[in-house]
């Protein structure tokens, strides 16, 4: 993704606590109205990284430029910073209309102007009819939306999310992920939102910067970063991955060839060289298990075949989620969608002799045989 | 649903268990309570009564204390230009003395709940550890410091200083009444303060600071507010006892500054004027129980107004 014009420069972001670092040398560029997600498993550095930009930690190393000016140095409250706690951290003292006036309050504007930049804020979130409730009266949803048209009626120069919707049910998550969505491209503000749900990543997030151990891992968008990881631990991370250890035998413009354990194995082209261990890494939507006798998609393009056995067959309703051992070794796991129309595809039992079947493009291939072992 | 039968066994193994809660719960609470309520019958409430009756009677040229009822004992204690000023400068001695506490206990308060565990834990310590201590001897320790002689502590460093041999008398005046007091019920200030400040969300302070608001401005919008309880608690705590301290102002004060503690001694040990210093003691205690309930009036306001210490 090409970047229209860069709004906020990270450049090697670095801070230590003793002789750990929390964050390694960090590097990214974010683009105007962009949201980008910070993610990673907990520990990985990405709300020190997140709390360095809003200037509430001191970076040992490095700069971050918003706008073109340099925050190094700059305090908290010079920064123009629009944030969002896990907590909401709302003022409990405070209604919500005075909630929302604080940052415009704090800026001495005229009552006049922060009356109706109050009265927009609350539009905005749907608030209007809570302006006069405090914080303790409101839902956790209606908490972390004034928190939000705090943070917005200031017209923040970029806006920072710290695990927002961390205390909230997964169905009101879910709403709340696209009310977020919908505002933020609506008003088109740069955004960073930090969180260890790679769902939550992927649904409001333009790209992604995956981060682990304080390094930035992979940066990229959603769909990119899901079907072309680059390592091991970003395959993980995103969802079910299964992988396939072998040795690169053939290495073309258009493709390579892979032995994995006596078998050949078809993959893109790849990075390594000729004898290199590497591994292959396949999504389980794009396994097709079958009999061998009736081909359940259009076989075009190179398509692998490994003979298996089912361990275990479990229905999740959109879809059956298929546990096999690959006759050359190894768990495989097979997603297939239940369709009513060719609801056939779900008569497996465990033991059966199954062909587990995925084409070689929507394969990749990670260098190294132990690249980066599970976190 | 009959109970299982090991369940059935157990109850019948164990009926003292059974039995003790049984007189509990059954009519014994009252005989449990007996001792405690004569107790305070017969040695508060019955002389408290006594004494509201005392003060609107009349005693004789022999001290016996009877009718006719009469409120001139309150008159006086108001109308006597001597008696008037004791009462003010006992509410102007406590009032300062709990402002000044405020005043300093704040900063102390704040390095409690949110300074380095080991500073902190200092500080506890320091503030704490004079309550160990018998107020007649801080007391005495603050007349040595205070003394308006050449050997009193501050006249030693003044001299030292060069501001010559007795630059400081402050001894037996309202200030050291209200250095002393001060010094002695800080702990009443700073302790409540602190857990009031230690509840307070760090997140609510950096949100604060991402919106804009300098650190003055965090203080007086978000923490000050927020600490409201601790700081009413401290404020009425250090108010009541130093309005009924008795030691300090006799030790530190002298004659020159009477409070109203004092006054009820004399009229009551040296004066014998039962009656006026009942009235005294009523006047005391109401003024004492009329400031805690302005305090907790406030408090309440405040909690049902702002939900302080509800955060998410």
């Amino acid at each position: 993704m090409r970047l229209a014009s860069v709004d906020v420069e990270i450049r090697g972001l670095t801070k230590a606590y003793g002789s750990n670092l929390a964050v390694n040398n960090l590097s990214c560029a974010i683009g105007r109205g962009e949201m980008v997600a910070f993610l990673g498993p907990s520990g990985c550095g990405k709300t020190t990284a997140l709390r360095m930009i809003a200037g509430l930690v001191t970076p040992t190393a490095g700069d971050i430029v918003v706008g073109g000016r340099s925050m190094a140095g700059l305090a908290v409250h010079k920064r123009n910073i629009g944030m969002l706690f896990q907590s909401y951290a709302l003022f409990p003292h405070l209604t919500v209309a005075q909630n929302i006036a604080f940052g415009l309050q704090a800026r001495r504007l005229p009552r006049s102007e922060i009356g109706s930049r109050v009265a927009e804020g609350m539009r905005l979130t749907r608030l209007e009819t809570f302006a006069d409730r405090l914080p303790s009266a409101l839902s956790g949803g209606q908490q972390q939306r004034v928190a939000l048209a705090r943070a917005l009626v200031i017209e923040p120069s970029v806006l920072l999310l710290d695990e927002p919707l961390g205390a909230l049910d997964k169905n009101l998550r879910e709403a709340m992920q696209l009310e977020l969505r919908q505002i933020q491209q609506r008003l088109g503000i740069t955004s960073i939102i930090v969180t260890h749900d790679q769902d939550e990543a992927m649904t409001l997030a333009d790209r992604i910067v995956i981060m682990r151990n304080g390094c930035l891992e992979q940066v990229g968008a959603p769909a990119e970063v899901y079907s072309h990881p680059t390592s091991r631990f970003v395959a993980e991370f995103l969802g079910t991955a299964n992988f396939l250890k072998g040795t690169l035998v053939d290495r073309q413009d258009d493709g390579a060839a892979v032995s994995v354990g006596g078998r050949v194995v078809r993959t893109p082209a790849a990075e390594a060289a000729q004898g290199d261990e590497v591994t292959i890494f396949v999504r389980p939507e794009d396994i097709a298990v079958s009999t061998g006798g009736e081909w359940p998609r259009s076989r075009d393009g190179h398509w692998n075949d490994a003979p298996a056995t089912i361990d275990k067959v479990s229905f999740r309703g959109p879809v059956t989620v298929i546990h096999l051992t690959l006759d050359a070794g190894g768990p495989f796991v097979a997603l297939l969608k239940n369709e009513r129309v060719t609801s056939s595809a779900v008569a497996f039992q465990t033991g059966d002799k199954v062909l587990a079947s995925w084409r070689a493009s929507s394969s990749s291939v990670l260098r190294g045989a132990s690249l980066s072992p599970s976190a | 649903m009959t109970p299982p039968a090991s369940t059935t066994a157990f109850l019948a193994t164990a009926p003292s268990r059974r039995s003790l809660r049984d007189i509990v719960a059954g009519g014994a609470a009252p005989l449990l309570l007996l001792p405690a309520v004569l107790f305070v019958t017969i040695l508060l409430i019955v002389p408290t009564l006594e004494m509201m009756v005392a003060s609107v009677q009349t005693q004789d040229v022999t001290g016996t204390i009877g009718p006719p009822l009469t409120a001139r004992h309150f008159v006086r204690l108001v109308d006597v230009p001597l008696y008037r000023d004791v009462l003010v400068a006992t509410l102007r001695i406590a009032i300062v003395t709990a402002f000044l506490s405020a005043l300093v206990g704040f900063p102390v308060a704040m390095v409690i709940a949110r300074g380095h565990p080991v500073a902190a834990r200092c500080v506890n310590v320091i503030i704490v550890m004079p309550l160990v201590v018998s107020i007649v001897v801080r007391a005495y320790g603050w007349q040595l410091i205070l003394a308006n002689g050449p050997n009193g502590v501050l006249n030693v460093i003044g001299s030292w200083l060069g501001l010559g041999r007795v630059s400081v008398r402050l001894l037996y005046s309202e200030t050291a009444v209200v250095i002393g007091s001060l010094h002695v019920f800080l702990a009443m200030m700073v302790l409540p303060l602190a857990s009031s400040l230690a509840r307070i969300p760090r997140r609510l302070e950096e949100a604060a600071a991402t919106l804009g608001a300098s650190s003055l401005r965090i203080f007086w919008k978000v923490i000050l507010p927020l600490s409201l309880p601790g700081l009413s608690v401290g404020l009425t705590l250090v108010f009541t006892l130093t309005a009924s301290s008795f030691v300090l102002p006799v030790i530190l004060g002298g004659n020159k500054s009477q409070m109203i503690g004092q006054l009820l001694e004399q009229q009551a040990t040296a004066v014998f004027d039962w009656p006026f210093s009942a009235a005294i003691a009523i006047v005391m205690v109401s003024m004492i129980f009329g400031v805690n309930g302005l305090s907790l009036w406030f408090i309440k306001r405040q909690l049902s107004a702002g939900s302080i210490g509800v955060g998410p």
